[in-house]
């Protein structure tokens, strides 16, 4: 993701990491996944334990 | 003379410059606090779900809990708060009177990826309301979460959690705790403290949920009648609402909107979420007052601790709505009568042969729309919103609110259950559950050593 601040004086308004790219929007689908990805595996585990 | 003067106007500046830093961090501070006051409330959940359960049941019981937190807060990341700045006039996304809603307003501010939804130097008061929002949607998954013990299934739960916590409860947030929601600004409707948006739809939320899931093995004999499956540890149960109890100061101070910032309501004074004036000593009157009558009347009727600490929280709920005016021996004695009402109201349910294993829609759905519908008589002719010609509270319009919650919670609950259920990705299988959850799914022992009484040492 990285930054464009070389200087924390230029720090004025958002600073995580990505700030002011596309990166964000990119890593909230990652997010968005790897909580979905969980639960379908519990689905299975679920329906195992049921058998 | 005019040096002076001029060494005085920059003292002033410089010190009003350092008022406004300390009033920012302060607001911060401020609700920052809620936000552990509020994992309380989950503390106490997980204790109260627990001890609830049977012995052979008290793990799930726990991880389903822990998940409904875990699942419920980025899930209100990713899409629940842009709902609620998204949606207050309806479903046409158009902004309000008050420029804080619509479409244009949320994808400023709420989407996932904007400036303000991450660290921002320049930005004090995003990241703690959304803190204090998400745990207000993690309450809300919660208090479903103890009526469906020992019977459902993990993942069937977490997607009825997440859908409460991150969807359904959030439009009722929209629409009737916001300054330009609907029902505020067209039927004067006023919620302080979330008895409708947040206790009634999630009450009758696990209402839905419950008519599909079915009762436990065991809870109803074949005449009707019912049994009573005892949890586990009363004492600990019995804990855990104390401590939800705690955390609902946190709640409640979050529902206050601190003064003198750039998005206050008022310069000099805190304000409700509708912008009308209150103070924290309002809410420290009748929270107490409340809690008391609560607990006096559950005890009248019942003398088991179970109901008295429930209708300590029956007692908060029931005055949730106008805790911000009642009078303080009003809402004592509104909470009595709440705290009264408990017991009758789970019989009720039981007639009907559902199962509430805590009294979920018994303390929060039936209480809060108690609390709606009784503040709309005593606290009728409030102006619902500050400003000349505001919409005044009315019985009419605390009903129309609740019936809003009502169907708000109710009818997602049972669809989305229904679906659930058709997949089987409801319940257990009945193996499962006569051997218990915990020994079928659960690689953990909740009591590895047993619970045995231990002997006295000798004297």
């Amino acid at each position: 993701m990285g930054t464009t601040i070389t200087d924390w004086a230029e720090a004025t308004g958002a600073m995580y990491m990505g700030a002011g790219t596309g990166m964000p929007l990119i890593w909230f689908l990652v997010a968005l996944a790897a909580a979905v990805i969980p639960l379908l595996i519990g689905f299975r585990r679920d329906l195992d334990a049921n058998r | 003379m005019e040096e002076q003067l001029a060494q005085l106007a920059q003292e002033v500046s410089a010190l009003q410059a350092s008022a406004g830093v300390t009033n920012t961090a302060l607001a911060e501070m401020f609700y920052y606090l809620t936000i552990p006051l509020m994992v309380l409330i989950h503390a106490g959940f997980l204790a109260y779900e627990m001890g609830a359960s049977r012995h052979k049941n008290v793990l799930s019981s726990g991880i389903k809990n822990i998940l409904a937190f875990a699942y419920v807060l980025p899930a209100f990341f990713f899409v629940g708060w842009w709902i609620y700045w998204a949606f207050p006039t309806g479903l046409t996304l158009s902004e309000g009177a008050n420029a804080i809603s619509g479409a244009g307003y949320a994808n400023a501010i709420a989407l996932p990826w904007v400036e303000y939804m991450g660290p921002n130097i320049a930005d004090n008061a995003s990241g703690v309301f959304w803190g204090a929002f998400a745990l207000f949607s993690a309450t809300t998954a919660s208090i479903f979460s103890g009526a469906v013990i020992e019977r459902i299934q993990v993942t069937g739960f977490i997607i009825l959690a997440i859908a409460l916590g991150a969807f359904f409860w959030v439009f009722a947030a929209a629409w009737g705790w916001h300054a330009d929601g609907w029902l505020v600004t067209q039927f004067g409707f006023h919620d302080f403290g979330a008895a409708g948006v947040v206790h009634t739809v999630a009450g009758f939320f696990a209402l839905g949920v419950l008519i599909n899931l079915g009762p436990r093995i065991g809870k109803f004999n074949k005449d009707g009648s019912a049994n009573d499956l005892s949890g586990h540890n009363m004492p600990f149960t019995i804990t855990g609402l104390m401590m939800i109890i705690v955390g609902f100061w946190g709640f409640l101070m979050a529902c206050a909107i601190f003064p003198g910032e750039g998005w206050s309501w008022f310069g000099d004074k805190f304000a409700t979420i509708y912008g009308t004036p209150i103070t924290l000593s309002a809410l420290a009157f009748n929270i107490l007052m409340a809690f008391a009558g609560g607990i006096i009347g559950a005890w009248v009727f019942t003398r088991d601790p179970f109901w008295m600490m429930s209708g300590a929280l029956a007692g908060i709920i029931a005055t949730a709505s106008g805790l911000d005016v009642y009078w303080p021996p009003l809402a004592f004695v509104v909470a009595l009568v709440a705290g009264m009402l408990l017991k009758p109201a789970a019989s009720v349910l039981e007639r009907f042969k559902i199962d509430d294993a805590v009294g979920a829609v018994t303390v929060h759905g039936t209480i809060g729309v108690y609390g709606l519908l009784v503040f709309g008589v005593l606290g009728w002719g409030f102006p619902a919103l500050q400003g000349e010609g505001a919409p005044t509270v009315s019985l009419f319009g605390q009903a129309i609110g609740a019936v809003v919650c009502i169907l708000l919670g109710l009818v997602p609950g049972y669809i989305i259950s229904l679906i659930l259920k058709t997949f089987g990705l409801l319940r257990v299988s009945e193996a499962v559950e006569i051997k218990g959850l915990d020994p079928s799914k659960v690689p953990a022992q909740a009591y590895p050593e047993g619970i045995s009484a231990s002997e006295p040492a000798k004297s």
